[in-house]
């Protein structure tokens, strides 16, 4: 077994890691642009959101195909193996892309505002800072999950070092 | 010579295979832990259980003997030929909608392989100290 091998476990709960921590940031972001009505691509801000993907298999996933198969014609006749297609591989997460939240900006009503339009309303970013938060635990929670995962695994490691 | 004389007179090519499984076991759960907030994902499960105990039952009826890659698989498998298998059961989407993943099941599964492979790997340095001390010969205290 090479060392590739013993870390492989690790690697999958650090891409989880990964993976909640760039959610937390986008949150983080989305709270702070609560108010922004003015971007580069012109407009409010719009709500970015992580979108994430299972990881392609990093190991090489084995086949399993049987060449001939077996009829069954009578009751104690032999059994064909079942098994059949992909093996699938443990392989993690990934962040795939950072989407815009397609819903439209927020209208508020405040003729002060320098960007207020002729009706006296503010186009504010699509946020609601209570999804936010909620969003916010839900990062949190799963990212004590996936430490939880890693000392798993890094307790196994050593027990099968002790061997 | 020795291997078959020493070591497969204990319990250690099952202790092997059971190592083996648990890794894979805390693999597919930590896979599964990372991908909780992936829609349209589906969890892994590991089978084994099964399989070995279809390998472990002494009645196998009757069994054909592999002496090629080629050849079929007839009647349960041996020991050797068991192998941990991650598969992906087909069951439905939570109410979230989002994926089949079920935290709290999830964190048992891990907590069972952790403590699973812990027994294991215990059982296994018990094999080895105690082969040492009937190759040294001593008295086990």
């Amino acid at each position: 077994m090479s060392l590739e091998r013993i870390f492989s476990s690790l690697n999958i709960s650090a891409t989880g890691l990964s993976a909640q921590r760039q959610r937390m940031d986008m949150i983080a972001q989305n709270i702070a642009n609560a108010e922004t009505t003015r971007t580069k691509q012109g407009g409010p801000y719009r709500r970015q959101i992580v979108v994430t993907s299972e990881a392609p298999a990093t190991e090489f996933p084995k086949y399993v195909e049987n060449k001939i198969h077996l009829q069954q014609t009578a009751r104690d006749h032999f059994k064909d193996d079942p098994v059949r297609g992909q093996i699938p591989v443990p392989s993690g997460t990934g962040v795939v892309e950072i989407a815009q939240d397609p819903s439209p900006p927020r209208l508020v009503y405040d003729p002060t505002h320098p960007d207020a339009n002729a009706q006296g309303y503010v186009a504010m970013p699509n946020i609601s800072p209570i999804s936010e938060m909620v969003d916010m635990i839900s990062a949190t929670r799963a990212y004590e999950a996936n430490i939880t995962a890693l000392n798993a695994s890094k307790d196994m490691t050593k027990k099968a070092l002790e061997i | 010579m020795l291997n078959k004389f020493l070591f497969e007179q204990t319990k250690l090519p099952l202790l092997h295979k059971g190592l083996d499984t648990y890794a894979l076991r805390q693999k597919a759960s930590a896979h599964n832990i990372a991908n909780v907030n992936t829609h349209g994902f589906q969890r892994m499960e590991v089978k084994f259980e099964d399989e070995l105990r279809k390998a472990l039952n002494i009645d196998r009826g009757m069994t054909g003997k592999m002496t090629s890659p080629g050849h079929f698989k007839i009647g349960a498998a041996t020991l050797e030929q068991v192998e941990p298998q991650p598969y992906m059961p087909k069951d439905e989407d939570l109410h979230s909608g989002v994926n089949n993943v079920d935290i709290d099941e999830e964190m048992v599964r891990l907590a069972k392989a952790q403590l699973s492979f812990d027994f294991a790997s215990r059982m296994t340095n018990r094999t080895f100290s105690a082969l040492r001390s009937s190759i040294r010969g001593e008295v086990s205290s």
